[in-house]
């Protein structure tokens, strides 16, 4: 059964979470201590060791990665390795930050979780 | 799966040295069905949705060649210039640089809304900011009712002063 919380964070920028990533893990931490579930962080990108090791340091439980070429640019690798998240971590929520990547990774992940965006 | 907004929340402090389960993602599947000649949008530049400071300017500023004084003071504060709808309509500013509900989206750590009255479409873009600072010459400017810090003058006047107090060799 689903459960827990999963934040993806796409792209960041080198070293460390982007602006809106700060806000977003806290209102997915703040929900996952709700749920008293789980949170764990998905950190997409080429570049993604900084944001991974904030992400570890502000207490996500997990914190899956892909990082490289193929994820530096918005489209297929990026909702490909979101997807690979989701399956990983089988959470009961997704959340997303806003940011460039959300309006086309959004309905894309739930198509493929049969979610609702 | 939820899309979020920009919210004004602190996550949990860093704990230097704690470390989750880390797993590495197999991604599996075509990646290469798309390839980049080239981007349409150079996206190393900076987006003032993430900017901590944004100096927006409105109609009060008068004129087009004001607008350089937004753009000293974001310079001079680290941030990025923001701009009234009226003002991009006008040609003072770019669109990218708009703020409000058909602009950028912003909530910066301080906005500051120089000759701007305030109105609902552009609050919309940035009432979530944490301080705003308004100048407007007209005390019952909506802005005001927004502001965290009021300024009633000349914006064209205060600006200068403001670069001045900040150490900016350029303000007149």
């Amino acid at each position: 059964m689903p459960e827990g919380v999963l934040l993806v964070m796409t792209r960041p920028p080198g070293g460390g979470f982007a602006k809106g990533d700060h806000e977003a893990f806290a209102v997915a931490s703040q929900l996952a201590s709700s749920l008293g579930a789980s949170l764990s962080c998905a950190v997409i990108g080429e570049d993604v060791e900084g944001a991974a090791t904030e992400a570890a340091e502000r207490g996500a439980t997990r914190v899956l990665t892909a990082s490289g070429p193929a994820f530096g640019t918005p489209g297929d690798g990026l909702v490909a390795a979101a997807t690979a998240a989701a399956a990983a971590a089988d959470p009961a929520a997704i959340l997303v930050p806003r940011g460039p990547d959300m309006l086309e990774l959004t309905p894309r992940l739930a198509a493929r979780r049969r979610a609702r965006p | 799966v939820i899309g979020l907004a920009p919210v004004l929340l602190d996550p949990p402090d860093r704990e230097a040295g704690r470390s989750g389960e880390r797993i590495e993602l197999d991604v599996t599947g075509n990646l290469d069905r798309v390839r980049v000649i080239e981007p349409a949008v150079d996206t190393g530049v900076a987006r003032i949705e993430d900017a901590r400071v944004v100096v927006s300017g409105g109609r009060g500023l008068r004129e087009a060649d004001n607008f350089s004084l937004i753009r000293s003071l974001a310079a001079n504060l680290g941030g990025m210039p923001g701009a009234s709808r009226a003002i991009v309509d006008d040609g003072w500013a770019p669109p990218t640089e708009q703020v409000g509900l058909t602009g950028a989206i912003v909530t910066p750590d301080v906005y500051v809304a120089a000759g701007i009255s305030g109105a609902s479409q552009h609050m919309a873009g940035c009432s979530n900011s944490r301080l705003i600072v308004a100048i407007n010459t007209d005390p019952d400017a909506p802005i005001f009712r927004y502001a965290h810090l009021g300024i009633v003058d000349d914006c064209l006047e205060v600006l200068p002063e403001l670069l001045r107090l900040r150490g900016d060799a350029g303000a007149s």
